[in-house]
């Protein structure tokens, strides 16, 4: 017992100077880190250079008074910010009026979700057989046309107006003369209808793959014990299918929150339908108040790199680990 | 017990006590398995059949604006005046939108400068994206972590955030109204493709490099003779959305390019909108819409099984 301890420990000893020298950087390594700092070496200078330098510039924007046209700038601290919160100037009631419209358009999120959990379930079962291959691919083709086309045709779906001929699809089938593109709810249901039924498509197919790759012998088991479909579906399907949710949940909201095609086409810059995006593009580029759309920029982003973080901290199950 | 038998079976229908109960038994057994196995056919049949009209309803509900887009688009403006709902048209081969869209909107434009970006900012970027990866999933390289977070935190700033600096720099160095604020920013760094990159050369085995290593090979010979070989399902997947994200993509475009001669697709489509919406010719703003969509829904119906296969790797890892 003694000899063999002494043994080891003899080998440790021996061996320990060894990896020492194993561990100092040598030619060939030293070669490697340089060529694999060379190939890392144009993303970070361009990320630098088009991302991390623009977002400074916003930073410094938003926290001063800039003049495009002289180049003047006065630090002032956070009267943009204060400018933007107020509800008494025009300027701050447009902004939190296209925080609400932005917030509202989250709705569709959930509703799309569910329908295209509903079509992957449909899909999947057993009577969709020899068909759902069909109504995956009809499902996810809107979502391959441009925002732009899907756009202008919606609008002309929903178009109001003096008389049924002058006026588009819905108020004709259901017979009513909704101002679907001029007043504010309206405006902002279309919206939404708009966009679940959109949206639908991509969640399905995601669904759908999911759904494929969760063992059969959870159903098996289930069906021994004698689980009914809809018991099968909440408690095996879908806490199976959390992370797809959650990643489409995500996905969605942030995308939902940048979204400016919906006002700028959709809407057709109308007041009542402008979000966050469209106010920054407005007050930016359209006013040239950069400063005040730097601070609407920085709200955005905030909220938006929450939402981001929040989606790595939570999903590391499938996300990459280091 | 012979003679009976055969005697009921030659009479089956003579009044027999012994026989009608025997006849009965095997009716109920019969009866018992038919009806739960055609009930357990009728419930799936009834269940086939709702679960394929509820799919068939939300399929047309998603495809109806692209029905819409097509049949108006064959329609005359008088047509389409007459009754803006009603989409059928009376002549199914009235190209004449067609013509008028390629002729007086000059689309084609449009297609080359969409092109041009395509053909510029994917093998490029491509490139780069898969160079970096290789070196964060294979590579010895210092602070790696630190590198790759900085990298992923791009991911985060929307393009919003960005808008007011970038406008300000391209106007001091006179690239608004050309392409390259659509190119030059996305040539050497595509954060997603390159973290879908270094997700799937995570799967490839590590000994391939260390072999070649052994064998002395140089970095950059192994990442082109070894890991790009390999890669190139991954590249296939991820390109054809990145063709799709620059083929739809509006905000940025919008921005930065003002002069017809130099708009992309979607930009061009959406100034034909603004003009020509208010105007007596509204049907040719459909016939460009279908030009617009038209080649990502051919290139979907073809890869289509590809497609839906990336996506659903692309997103349910990246």
């Amino acid at each position: 017992m003694s000899t063999f301890v002494n043994e080891f420990e003899l080998d440790q000893v021996a061996y320990k100077p060894k990896t020492k020298i194993k561990k100092r950087p040598n030619k060939l390594l030293k070669r490697e880190r340089g060529v694999a700092f060379l190939f890392i070496l144009p993303p970070v200078i361009s990320f630098s250079v088009f991302t991390v330098i623009p977002l400074l510039v916003t930073l410094v924007l938003a926290f001063g008074d800039f003049n495009i046209l002289t180049f003047e700038y006065k630090f002032v601290g956070f009267q943009n910010f204060a400018t933007l919160l107020n509800n008494n100037t025009v300027a701050g009631r447009t902004f939190l009026d296209s925080v609400v419209t932005t917030l509202c358009f989250i709705i569709e999120v959930p509703i799309a979700i569910f329908l295209g959990l509903l079509c992957a379930t449909l899909a999947n079962s057993k009577g969709c057989k020899k068909t759902n291959t069909v109504y995956r691919i009809l499902l996810y083709l809107p979502t391959v046309c441009s925002a732009v086309a899907a756009n202008i045709i919606w609008r002309i779906i929903f178009l109001d107006g003096a008389s049924p001929d002058s006026s588009g699809v819905i108020n004709n089938i259901f017979d009513i003369t909704v101002q679907w593109t001029k007043e504010k709810v309206p405006l902002i249901t279309a919206i939404i209808i708009k966009n679940s039924i959109n949206g639908m498509g991509s969640a399905m197919i995601l669904y759908y793959a999911s759904m494929c790759n969760i063992s059969k012998e959870y159903y098996e088991a289930a069906e021994m014990d004698g689980a009914n479909g809809f018991q099968r579906f909440a408690h095996i399907t879908f806490p199976m299918l959390t992370p797809v949710t959650f990643y489409l949940l995500i996905m969605r909201m942030s995308g939902c929150l940048q979204s400016y095609a919906d006002s700028a086409i959709f809407a057709n810059g109308n007041a009542n339908a402008q979000t966050v995006v469209y106010y920054i593009w407005f007050y930016g580029l359209h006013e040239y108040n950069y400063s005040l759309a730097s601070a609407a920029a920085i709200l955005l982003g905030v909220v938006i790199m929450s939402i981001t973080i929040v989606q790595f901290r939570l999903s590391n199950k499938w996300v990459l680990d280091l | 017990m012979k003679y009976v038998d055969e005697t009921i079976l030659r009479f089956p229908l003579v009044g027999n006590n012994n026989s009608s109960r025997r006849k009965n038994v095997g009716a109920d057994e019969l009866t018992e398995k038919d009806i739960r196995d055609r009930k357990d056919k009728i419930k799936g049949i009834i269940g086939g059949i709702i679960s394929n009209l509820i799919l068939a309803f939300l399929a047309f509900l998603v495809l109806f604006p692209l029905i819409f887009m097509v049949l108006s688009s064959l329609r005359t403006s008088d047509e389409y005046f007459a009754r803006i709902a009603f989409m059928f048209p009376e002549n199914w081969f009235n190209f004449d939108n067609y013509k008028r869209v390629i002729v007086n909107a000059n689309l084609l434009v449009g297609y080359k400068n969409t092109l041009i970006i395509v053909v510029a900012v994917i093998p490029c970027g491509t490139l780069f994206a898969a160079m970096s990866a290789f070196s964060f999933a294979k590579l010895k390289l210092r602070h790696k972590q630190f590198w790759l977070l900085f990298l992923l935190s791009g991911m985060m700033v929307p393009g919003a955030v960005l808008l007011m600096p970038r406008y300000i720099a391209y106007q001091t160095i006179g690239w608004i109204d050309t392409l390259l604020p659509l190119i030059i920013p996305h040539l050497f760094i595509h954060v997603g493709t390159m973290f879908f990159f270094i997700q799937y050369m995570k799967g490839i085995p590590s000994e391939l490099f260390e072999a070649a290593k052994i064998d002395g090979c140089s970095t950059f010979r192994m990442f082109l003779q070894i890991m790009f070989p390999l890669l190139l399902p991954a590249v296939a997947a991820q390109d054809i959305f990145w063709f799709m994200g620059i083929w739809n993509d509006y905000f940025a475009p919008s921005i930065y390019l003002r002069s017809s001669e130099n708009m992309t697709l979607q930009v061009m489509m959406a100034s034909l909108n603004s003009s020509y919406m208010g105007s007596g010719n509204q049907t040719i703003v459909f016939a460009g819409a279908v030009l617009s969509c038209l080649p990502m829904i051919i290139v979907y119906l073809i890869l289509q099984k590809f497609f839906i296969k990336s996506m659903s790797i692309g997103a349910v890892k990246g």
